[in-house]
């Protein structure tokens, strides 16, 4: 019995309507199904969406660091790395941008001010700038390999902030609450279906991640195509003068 | 609800909608290209 392939681009739009569908129906959930919470109110269903986009933030820059090194590595050095590397990062810094707006909406009425220079808000505040300035370091213009290898040191460079703004609610003393789901102990304080519409989002920012990034990464690849082909055909052209000429 | 709630939403959906509608057209920008590319080839 043949068992039907599924091509991988039929995959990716499979996760791309996955993604949407799932976004969509935590939205529903978390503005009109969840109650509101005893001591937030309403401003509880931010949290639906806030947590979420900031853990794909992280998984983000986990992605990258772990294709940089991978691409580093000389045994594994595969053009690949460096596309996927890139990818994740721009869609990381997307969701780190995310990360810090749907805070700052949550802490003004909460806190009182939009922003405050808190442990934890400056530490995203810095890995949002760290991840513009790889994906700018990124556009200088310089050998590929060069670039390769000089921009997966910055992406390790960069993750050095990550555990930082993890744990700075622990190590600083920080206006900002310490995670719900995400904590050393595993201790979910969240219950019901407040629980599984926050679980809801984790699974479908995560896929709305993995479309974006393969999308990004296939992109890519089809322009370095492009830029091969391109260089191909002008060689061609040049061919029959170069004949002359000799 | 206070306007903070659906303003994050609101951030939310925008931000990805735009980012996601500006992959799209850029993946069909770029197949276009390489079409063309492989349609001039062939007409060499």
């Amino acid at each position: 019995m043949s068992v039907p392939r599924l091509s991988s681009r039929r995959l990716r739009s499979a996760l791309g309507v996955s993604a949407l569908l799932l976004v969509g129906l935590t939205f529903w959930l978390g503005l009109f199904v969840t109650p509101p919470a005893e001591v937030m109110g309403n401003l509880v269903r931010l949290l639906y969406v806030h947590p979420p986009v900031a853990w794909v933030a992280y998984l983000a820059y986990g992605v990258t660091t772990a294709a940089s090194l991978l691409y580093l590595w000389k045994r594994t050095r595969r053009r690949a790395f460096d596309l996927i590397a890139a990818a994740s990062a721009e869609v990381g810094v997307i969701f780190t941008g995310l990360t810090l707006a749907t805070g700052s909406i949550w802490g003004r009425p909460t806190w009182g001010v939009w922003w405050t220079w808190d442990a934890l808000l400056t530490a995203t505040a810095v890995l949002f700038l760290l991840y513009l300035g790889y994906l700018a370091l990124r556009m200088v213009p310089m050998p590929e390999e060069r670039r390769g290898v000089r921009s997966a040191v910055a992406a390790l460079i960069a993750f050095v902030d990550v555990p930082i703004v993890h744990e700075s609610v622990y190590w600083w003393n920080t206006l900002h609450q310490k995670p719900s789901v995400l904590n050393p102990s595993l201790n979910v304080e969240v219950h019901g279906i407040m629980a599984w519409t926050l679980l809801l989002g984790f699974v479908a920012f995560t896929l709305g991640y993995a479309w974006m990034t393969w999308t990004r990464y296939e992109i890519s690849k089809r322009r370095l195509l492009l830029e091969e082909a391109g260089l191909a055909a002008s060689i061609d052209d040049r061919m029959p003068a170069a004949e002359v000429v000799r | 609800m206070s306007g903070y709630v659906e303003a994050g939403y609101a951030v939310v959906t925008a931000t990805l909608s735009i980012y996601a509608v500006g992959l799209l057209r850029r993946q069909r920008s770029v197949e276009a290209r390489l079409r063309d590319l492989g349609a001039a080839r062939e007409h060499r």
